[in-house]
């Protein structure tokens, strides 16, 4: 089921539950009630349709499905579904737009978009963003 | 009897189109390449503009689709179109009446307002977006609402 919490959404914000504040998480999330402030994560994030945020997010991936006003900013990928409401500033790696969602904003997209941004690939691999600035480890021979 | 819209259907060799400029429809046989609006008296063209090579242009106008292909390259202030498919480069305001099809690894730079938009992988955007239904926008400076 949906709704029941799985291996990629263990966080769940219910349709009664209301949230202000900033926060963070590890793996993904879903969102059904209403969220407000900042959200950090180099996991996912879901925002059902009879969700509403009004945030900036900086994770590794977004989905939007309800109502969303803020800054989002995801390492891999922002998707807008059929059913979304969306207002203000996206910055990502890649763009979903379905038929019928709404997008009114600053749009910043391609590979060089968001840089540092992590992933949830790279999460996975130890929570690091891929360029980091400064020597690369060298214990690993180039034949 | 209330003298609202007929249901009747235009005929096969006809098409209704609404004018760039003054978004008024009329019919107009669907042969025609280019017209004249008979509200606003704006210059209308009606073909589809395929871009293969660099452009530069002051404005691209068409209630047609304007494709930029693989090996386009667009500089234009504004393109308005019936659609647009972007497999190239466009720098430049776009405002589409029809859906906006950004391929994979195409360019877009400049503002965006289009009912609908279909990004492909590796594709760059960059820019105000406009996405979804037109919604009229009420009116500025006109007469005040008097008080209840």
């Amino acid at each position: 089921m949906a709704d029941s919490p799985n291996q990629d959404f263990p966080t769940i914000l219910g349709p009664d539950a209301t949230f202000k504040g900033e926060l963070t998480y590890e793996k993904g999330m879903r969102l059904h009630g209403k969220l407000e402030g900042k959200v950090n994560t180099p996991g996912r994030l879901h925002i059902a349709k009879e969700a509403k945020m009004q945030a900036d997010v900086d994770a590794g991936a977004i989905t939007v499905e309800g109502d969303v006003h803020g800054n989002l900013s995801a390492g891999d990928r922002i998707e807008l579904k059929q059913s979304a409401r969306y207002e203000g500033d996206l910055r990502s790696s890649r763009l979903v737009v379905d038929e019928g969602a709404i997008l009114v904003g600053h749009v910043t997209v391609g590979p060089d978009a968001v840089k540092g941004a992590r992933t949830p690939q790279q999460q996975q691999a130890g929570g690091k963003p891929a360029a980091l600035p400064g020597p690369q480890p060298q214990n690993q021979p180039n034949k | 009897m209330a003298q609202g819209e007929t249901n009747i259907p235009t005929p096969d060799d006809r098409q209704v189109v609404v004018c760039l400029y003054c978004n008024k429809p009329q019919e107009v046989g669907r042969k025609t390449l280019s017209m004249t609006c008979k509200f606003c008296n704006k210059s209308l063209r009606l073909q589809d503009i395929p871009l293969k090579g660099y452009e530069a242009r002051r404005s691209i106008e068409t209630l047609g689709i304007v494709t930029v292909e693989k090996k386009g390259n667009v500089v234009t202030d504004k393109i308005l179109c019936g659609g647009l498919v972007v497999r190239g480069k466009v720098k430049g305001n776009v405002k589409s009446r029809g859906p906006v099809l950004v391929g994979p690894e195409a360019e877009i730079k400049g503002d965006v307002t289009a009912p609908t938009l279909a990004v492909g992988a590796g594709a760059i955007l960059e820019g105000n977006y406009n996405i979804g239904p037109e919604t009229p926008k009420p009116p500025q400076g006109g007469m005040k609402a008097l008080p209840p």
